[in-house]
């Protein structure tokens, strides 16, 4: 073999700079821009990790959204909407996709859209007749964002209502940087301490990181208990914020953007009543401690919480919703006197709900019961002041396709949704919607370590894949006779099991296909 | 009133030659490089899961030019020490003291990283361990400095490092080229 000379060296060098300059796909997919502006604009509020079981919108028994109801009274409400996924991921992106995480691909804890697909996000789909808006103070969900800046108006910084940092991090705010995607990756989740999700990670710069202790340390009186903030000022991981500000703030930027001569399109995307729980004083104790349903430890469970400290952590979630929703009710009636209602679509939704039950606290889980997937839907139209209930299930990869008949776009062949009932789409009862869990699967291969849920009519089928300690097992539950999903019916009801089973595998078989 | 003919003298008097902060320059760059370089591995399971190659080379890339940035405030401080303090106590011996003073606060601190993972959780022991740090520092470069064989080792040390320059300037090079050309590239 001849040894490699200077000459060919130096062009292996530059071959593989430029190899790597050029990584990144340059968008191929955009809209022509159409003459009518006389379109109504569409605004979507996203409330981060909402779970519909704790609503009493929709029968909870704690009053925890009255304000909710108050808008459901003019809009159309969807009684069984499931999330994409159990977590912010796969949750938000199916909604920006419009289509299933197994298809975008958007799976891991902070991954990114197949970049592919891309282009055919909400934003760019909708049309630059809009003006195209996105805001999100979750910084996974903002990835999404940076990925689909080139179709965005206004990328609103996720820091824009920071009441004080959590990081040394001077690039937590600059979404708008060229490579801002990949700068995210370096500074937030590898230099610096991290964004909290994987404690057990080292920051990639040692004084830096260092530095981010003192910064934490340096603020830690906000986590102390005060007069308004009981259990301390809430934060997203990387900053602390106040809902007085954030709501007002959001509702104020909504506001003047539906003054602009173009119709707008707004995303919307809160970090509350995600984690840590902290409602404000006048929440607090809201609601008694009401004993739950004792559900036994699900094998894939970690945690072994008493059925005490389950009552107070959800009453305390119930008070931080309750605090939400009061927010909300503020922000509502700015809406209805400025007219907002009348020439906007407003949108009310969430990318996943949490669980507090069988060993699991929170989200992020691989058990996809209910709570963690079932999220709150409800669209107002411009002007409508009637109130609709849709019970068939729906999914969040609806979204997308109604939006864009909405205004009046055509629909992509490669989107997995369907038309929302109310919205120009039919009450289907043998359709059957999905959503996963396939955090620690490769985004790039065929699943081999995922749990699948599939809706249909009132039954439920869970499909747990490679787990080694829950390995190939099904669940299948009617949601009409056993809403807490504590009677498994697999072997009871043999022919309907062998059937969606049949059906999420053949589902999982052609999702996994480009994959081979 | 300052006078600002006086300033180039007064640096070459305070300031140590480049001869000698070559080699302290050489153990703070093989120290920070060579931990990002470790943690970057314990990161890469976790990126191949949904990055490209590109992707996960463009965040070594910007890695690299924040270890550069990091490499040059650790010495830019050094060198303040040697301006503030008298000449005998740093900048006469500035290749040994610089050096262990280097060793000890940086493995102090990676130390405390790998013991207090959770900055949630351990940030209030963060001032203390600095504090705890530098005094620690302090001692052990001035005691340190008598033992005979301790500073033939850290001698032999630094001048060896120097070597690793040669390949983490380049590549700390390489790194600005590349991540000009995705910036260029991408805001077009």
């Amino acid at each position: 073999m001849t040894g490699l000379s200077r000459r060919d060296f130096l062009k292996l060098a530059a071959a593989v700079t430029a190899s790597i300059g050029f990584t990144r796909s340059k968008p191929t997919y955009k809209l022509l821009p159409s003459s009518d502006s006389s379109k109504p604009g569409i605004i979507i509020l996203l409330f981060d990790a909402m779970s519909a079981r704790h609503l009493s919108l929709y029968g909870y028994s704690k009053e925890t959204t009255p304000n909710l109801e108050r808008f459901a009274q003019r809009a159309t409400v969807y009684h069984s909407h499931y999330a994409g996924g159990s977590f912010t991921t796969p949750g938000t992106s199916s909604i920006l996709m419009g289509m299933y995480p197994w298809s975008h691909r958007a799976i891991n804890f902070g991954g990114l859209i197949k970049r592919n697909l891309v282009n055919q996000n909400i934003f760019s789909l909708i049309g630059d007749e809009y003006y195209r808006v996105a805001f999100t103070e979750n910084l996974w969900a903002d990835l999404f964002l940076r990925q689909f800046k080139s179709a965005l108006e206004d990328h609103i910084a996720p820091t824009t209502f920071e009441y004080k940092s959590k990081t040394i991090n001077p690039f937590l705010g600059s979404a708008n940087l060229p490579d801002s995607d990949m700068i995210y990756y370096a500074f937030n989740q590898f230099l610096l301490t991290g964004d909290g999700q994987d404690p057990g990670t080292w920051p990639g710069s040692p004084s830096f990181g260092f530095m981010d202790y003192a910064q934490v340390y340096e603020s830690r009186g906000l986590d102390e208990s005060s007069a308004e903030y009981p259990y301390g000022l809430p934060y997203n991981n990387l900053y602390y914020f106040q809902i007085p500000q954030v709501l007002p703030g959001v509702a104020n930027q909504i506001l003047q953007l539906t003054r602009k001569p173009s119709p707008l399109f707004g995303y919307f995307h809160l970090w509350s009543p995600h984690e840590p729980l902290r409602p404000r004083a006048e929440f607090v104790n809201k609601f008694p401690i009401l004993p739950l349903i004792d559900k036994p430890q699900h094998p894939l469970s970690s945690n072994q919480l008493s059925s005490v400290d389950y009552a107070s952590t959800v009453k305390l979630y119930d008070e931080y919703i309750a605090d939400i929703d009061d927010g909300f009710g503020e922000l509502l009636d700015q809406f209805t006197n400025a007219g907002v209602l009348d020439n906007n679509y407003l949108i009310i939704t969430s990318d996943h709900g949490q669980l507090y039950e069988r060993g699991e606290v929170g989200h992020s889980t691989s058990l996809l019961f209910d709570s963690v997937i079932r999220v709150p839907l409800l669209i107002s139209a411009p002007g409508v002041t009637t109130h609709r209930d849709v019970y068939v299930p729906t999914s969040a990869i609806d979204v997308l396709p109604t939006l864009l008949s909405l205004a009046g776009r055509q629909v992509p062949a490669g989107l997995e949704g369907k038309l929302l009932p109310g919205f120009g789409g039919q009450e289907d009862l043998n359709r059957s919607v999905f959503s996963m869990d396939a955090k620690y699967d490769s985004a790039f291969r065929p699943f081999t370590n995922a749990t699948i849920a599939m809706i249909k009519g009132n039954m439920k089928l869970i499909y747990y894949l490679g787990y080694a300690s829950y390995p190939e097992r099904f669940e299948l539950y009617n949601l009409n006779d056993d809403l807490d999903e504590l009677d498994d019916l697999t072997n009871k009801e043999f022919v309907i099991a062998s059937q969606m089973k049949q059906e999420l595998l053949d589902a999982l078989n052609v999702a996994n296909q480009p994959f081979m | 009133m300052v006078n600002f003919r006086q300033i180039p003298s007064l640096l070459q008097k305070r300031l140590p030659p480049f001869q000698t902060i070559l080699p302290v320059y050489a153990i703070i760059s093989f120290m920070v490089y060579g931990w990002t370089i470790l943690v970057y591995f314990r990161y890469l399971h976790y990126w191949l899961a949904f990055l490209n190659l590109g992707e996960i080379s463009a965040i070594f890339c910007y890695s690299m030019l924040a270890d550069l940035v990091e490499s040059l405030i650790i010495i830019t401080f050094l060198l303040a020490i040697c301006f503030i303090l008298p000449p005998r106590f740093f900048r006469d011996m500035f290749v040994l003291r610089g050096t262990l003073f280097v060793i000890f606060v940086l493995l102090s601190i990676s130390l405390f990283i790998i013991l207090f993972p959770d900055l949630n959780v351990y940030s209030g022991v963060a001032l203390p361990w600095l504090f705890a740090t530098l005094v620690g520092a302090v001692f052990f470069v001035v005691f340190v400095t008598k033992i005979h064989f301790v500073v033939r080792a850290i001698t032999w040390l630094s001048d060896s490092t120097i070597i690793f320059l040669y390949v983490l300037i380049p590549v700390t090079a390489l790194s600005l080229l590349i991540v000009l050309i995705r910036n260029i590239r991408i805001a077009q």
